[in-house]
């Protein structure tokens, strides 16, 4: 039971975004995301924002999947809106200048889709899903000679360890969180301070490395260290279509000269 | 650190050990020990990125990650590295996109230098000057050109640039108005100072756009400087305690053996070694095709020890076989170790089942078997310890091994399911079974091998006070804490909400011991953490004594654990200072404290473990040094969350004597557990926790 942070959990509702496979939406939104980062027009951008709320509503979430924003985050965001509000840029409405909160507000909403991109992914696909899916992803780099496999069984193995690692992690966190500072136990409150992170690094890794040695010998028992090849997923029709059409906005995010022009 | 051995085909009796140990050639394929600590570092490193994500402290977190790629560089070749650096970043560009994907990179590229230098113990000026070389391109490069839209294409840039002229520009605006307010009335000082400050915002924004591409470079040099320094601090710091605390394994070699010949296998007077020290008594043993074998002793006799050197894991030198020992391989040995958690390597069920067969398998005939049911897509996070178990045992059944070495494999299994379990090994007909067992069952059985501990573990508190001891509190009433009608909700606001504790009454007072027993999955641990105070009830009513202090004690009881040596640990959960100096501030609450240390430090019987690093300590004395700590802090109310866990009968009463110290010191206990068997003395009250739902057992 993970407390921090829970990787991957899908939203356990039905959904056609929670039935694609998992490469599809991997592929799809790596190739549309590049397609907005290297076009960050408006026109772009609204086409992207669409499209990632569109998503979000076939995906059948809830609204209460989106996380909160902290309070710091919030009010950095309205610092920034008041300094950007505050440049009176081009164009003027009603004799304000609205230009900086334009620019302002475009790369914000950058940011939230690109961030709504990977929710989405992870609230329809489960970790292990994810796994499977970079597994058969990496397979054509064999023919290169990227040693496919052993990367393959790594992140498998990487993949299965993460909750485990994960819930050590919190409860090293708890610990120190739980204690008395040390800076206030020593005269050099800053070497104290240097000492105890490498303590609290120590415990994180001794743990953790325990774990590995259990696993190597659990692989051994097994007699291999390579992880049986995944199966190959059911793509169908939708699949195809999903990825070439993304492919196809991608192109054309480049293509389509779009709106504003950037004017140099 | 010692390398672990080759992974040549042997076809006869075979001792790795007496091969000379060969540097591996960078192009070799990793071995499992390389691929655990690999697949374990990748997953830190996201975990640690995921987790930095979220806190304030973030950064401190992505810091910890290069700290962690270090350690793995100055242990394992660079290859290893390279793969773990390669999953990370894979994994960590699906959870988060391009972001982490460049801090995993630059965790991996940071680290491997860290690591490299720290091979070659290379000084501070050697290490910080290679890591310039090496990583400071390459930081530089994350940052100008890994998100390629910034340097390359430009409208990304242009954008975040814009944003940063206008902002600039937008605080100057607000800044030169104040100053005219401020200058109309008067004080022209603050104007002029408004303007000047409008001026340099203005100009600075233009200078860093103006020279990015040298400040970027420029700033990162500063930064790779001083990551490198702290790697070698810390990543040197690491290093020396984990080489004190994990003696490289035993040799982990993968051996294909096409025609196993394990048995029958023989001991022929020698004792077992484990990291170097003999565990056991000479042994005289063998055991032929088909027989059956329960081996008992107390822990630390060397049971494990024992199956291991049988598995040809460990103790080659005392194993006498006429074939290969085939571990892992169909028809050879199969073996099934402790933990549950340990022994299972896929990511799925149906992974698992087939992680090192070449059969093909049918997956729900297979788990039939062992009596489970799971579909199999299930991720193994997600099993409990009971299914783990079975799991474990289906795949080493399914091999039809000739011998089958199973560990304590029915330890979180219900009766009826270790009675199905016994009985379908013991129904195995030539399969030669060798297991251990620390509960007394009659099943029937060749042969019982009974191993006595030869370094009888010294860990019982000698016999000191039984007077109450108590530690200065600042509670004074009577009733620590009370729940009323407390419920708990995961997740309450969203879609994965759901609820494992309801109605929970319960209330605890001064030199109580309350045990609450659950099942796997009654919400124990959940109930564990709202006593603790690390969980806020969803619903319901929790009222605390005020200046109650709470703690938990978790299962894993060395992570709790940080500092290196008993002392410098006691001093650091009691917040006292080491160096019997007075603080400059709170000297008299100090003072306490600092008494409090020396009342328990006696109580507890620990005056001579006080110079002992914690990685020497046994499970039970790591456990005693944490619960004095807690004690010492003037913690009011200790839970415990799953003591019993691998505990043997001395295990137990070496618990039992030291919950009852803590007890003698004052504090309250809550001992929560899977386990009905077992409940130290003295408990003033058992409760049972069904379904989210206390009852009491009997008081």
């Amino acid at each position: 039971m993970s407390r921090s942070q829970s990787f991957f959990r899908p939203v356990p509702v039905e959904s056609p975004i929670h039935r694609l496979a998992p490469e599809t939406k991997v592929l799809g939104g790596i190739v549309i995301s590049i397609g907005l980062v290297f076009n960050p027009l408006w026109s772009h951008v609204l086409v992207a924002a669409g499209l990632v709320i569109a998503v979000f509503i076939m995906a059948n979430l809830p609204r209460s999947v989106l996380p909160k924003i902290p309070l710091i985050v919030r009010f950095a965001l309205f610092g920034g809106a008041i300094g950007a509000a505050a440049s009176g840029e081009e164009p003027f409405v009603a004799g304000i200048g609205v230009g900086g909160l334009l620019d302002y507000g475009r790369l914000i909403v950058v940011g939230i889709v690109m961030i709504l991109w990977a929710g989405i992914l992870s609230w329809t696909t489960g970790l292990t899903a994810v796994g499977f899916a970079i597994r058969r992803l990496i397979r054509p780099l064999r023919r290169v000679g990227v040693p496919v496999d052993e990367i393959g069984s790594v992140v498998a193995l990487a993949v299965r360890s993460l909750p485990l690692v994960t819930d050590e992690i919190d409860v090293v966190n708890e610990s120190v969180t739980n204690r008395p500072s040390p800076a206030d136990l020593s005269d050099k409150p800053l070497r104290e301070a240097f000492s105890y992170i490498g303590d609290i690094a120590t415990a994180v890794v001794i743990g953790s490395h325990r774990r590995a040695r259990d696993l190597a010998t659990a692989m051994v028992s097994r007699g291999s260290t390579t992880a049986p090849d995944p199966h190959r997923p059911d793509f169908r029709k939708i699949d195809i279509a999903v990825i070439v059409g993304s492919f196809a906005l991608c192109i054309a995010a480049f293509l389509v000269p779009g709106w504003p022009p950037i004017g140099e | 650190m010692s390398r672990t051995d080759n992974t040549t085909q042997t076809a006869s009796v075979q001792d790795p050990t007496t091969q000379p140990a060969r540097k591996k050639r960078r192009s070799e394929p990793l071995d499992a020990a390389e691929v655990a600590d690999a697949a374990i570092t990748a997953a830190l490193v996201v975990a640690l990125l995921a987790v930095g994500r979220v806190l304030a402290s973030g950064s401190l977190f992505q810091v910890f990650a290069a700290f962690v790629v270090a350690v793995l560089a100055a242990r394992r070749r660079t290859r290893a590295v390279v793969i773990s650096t390669c999953a990370a970043a894979s994994i960590a560009l699906i959870l988060g996109g391009l972001g982490p994907v460049s801090q995993a990179a630059l965790a991996g590229v940071f680290g491997w230098c860290g690591g490299f230098a720290l091979r070659r113990k290379w000084g501070r000026i050697r290490t910080v000057a290679f890591s310039l070389l090496i990583a400071w391109p390459a930081m530089s490069f994350s940052v100008l050109f890994f998100y390629p839209a910034v340097a390359i294409n430009g409208k990304l840039r242009k954008l975040v640039f814009e944003n940063i002229e206008n902002q600039a520009k937008g605080f100057g605006n607000i800044i030169t108005n104040v100053g005219g307010v401020f200058g109309s009335l008067g004080l022209g000082f603050v104007e002029r100072a408004a303007d000047w400050v409008e001026g340099a915002l203005d100009s600075t924004a233009a200078f860093l756009i103006d020279n990015w591409l040298l400040l970027i470079p420029a700033t990162e040099l500063i930064y790779t400087a001083i990551y490198a320094l702290a790697i070698r601090a810390v990543g040197g710091a690491i290093l020396r305690r984990l080489d004190k605390a994990l003696v490289d394994p035993i040799a982990l070699s993968l051996r294909h053996d096409e025609n196993a010949q394990p048995l029958p296998v023989t001991i022929a007077g020698d004792a077992l070694k484990r990291n170097g020290t003999t565990v056991t008594m000479p042994l005289h043993l063998d055991i032929q095709r088909g027989e059956h074998v329960v081996v008992e002793g107390p822990n630390g006799a060397g049971k494990s020890t024992l199956l291991d050197a049988l598995a040809g894991i460990d103790n080659h030198d005392s194993i006498l076989r006429p074939g290969a020992v085939g571990l892992g391989s169909f028809g050879g040995t199969a073996r099934v170790g402790q933990r549950p958690e340990a022994q299972v390597v896929g990511t799925t069920v149906e992974e698992d089942l087939r992680w090192g067969l070449d059969i093909p398998i049918d997956v729900s005939v297979t788990l039939a078997d062992v009596g489970l049911v799971l579909p199999e897509d299930r991720p193994t996070s997600e099993l409990s310890g009971g299914e783990l178990q079975r799991l474990a045992l289906a795949s080493a059944l399914r091999r039809e091994p000739k011998l089958l070495l199973a560990d304590e494999v029915t330890s979180m299994l219900d009766p009826a399911e270790q009675e199905r379990i016994t009985n379908r090994l013991n129904a195995l007909r030539n399969t030669a079974v060798v297991r251990t067992t620390h509960r007394n069952d009659a099943a029937p059985t060749d042969r019982r091998i009974v191993l006595t501990s030869i370094n009888p573990t010294p860990t019982l508190i000698p016999d000191g006070t039984n007077e109450l001891r108590t530690i200065t509190s600042a509670v004074t009433e009577s009733r620590l804490l009370r729940l009323r009608d407390v419920g708990f909700t995961h997740n309450p606001t969203q879609p994965w909400a759901h609820e494992v504790l309801s109605g929970v009454d319960l209330s605890i007072h001064r030199y109580e011991m309350l045990m609450i027993e659950g099942r796997n999955g009654s919400g124990k641990t959940t109930l564990a953490r709202i006593l603790a105070g690390l969980a806020e009830p969803t619903t319901g009513e929790l009222t605390e004594a005020k200046g109650v202090k709470r703690a938990l004690a978790h299962q894993h009881v060395r992570l709790q654990l940080l500092r290196p040596t008993v002392s410098a640990e006691l001093h650091s959960l009691a917040g006292v200072r080491t160096d019997g100096k007075q603080p400059s501030t709170d000297v008299e609450r100090h003072g306490m404290r600092s008494d409090n240390l020396d009342t328990t430090i006696e109580l507890f019987a620990l005056e001579h473990l006080l110079n002992r690093r914690i990685d020497e300590l046994s499970g039970g004395e790591q456990r005693r040094v944490l619960l004095a700590g807690l004690v010492a802090r003037g913690v009011s109310l200790l839970v415990l969350d799953e003591p019993l866990a691998g505990l043997d009968a001395s295990g137990r009463t070496d618990l039992a004597v030291t919950l009852d110290r803590v007890r003698l010191a004052g504090t309250s206990i809550i001992v929560v557990s899977h386990d009905i068997d077992w409940a130290p003395p003295h408990v003033d009250q058992r409760l049972r926790l069904t379904n989210g739902r206390l009852e009491n057992v009997y008081p």
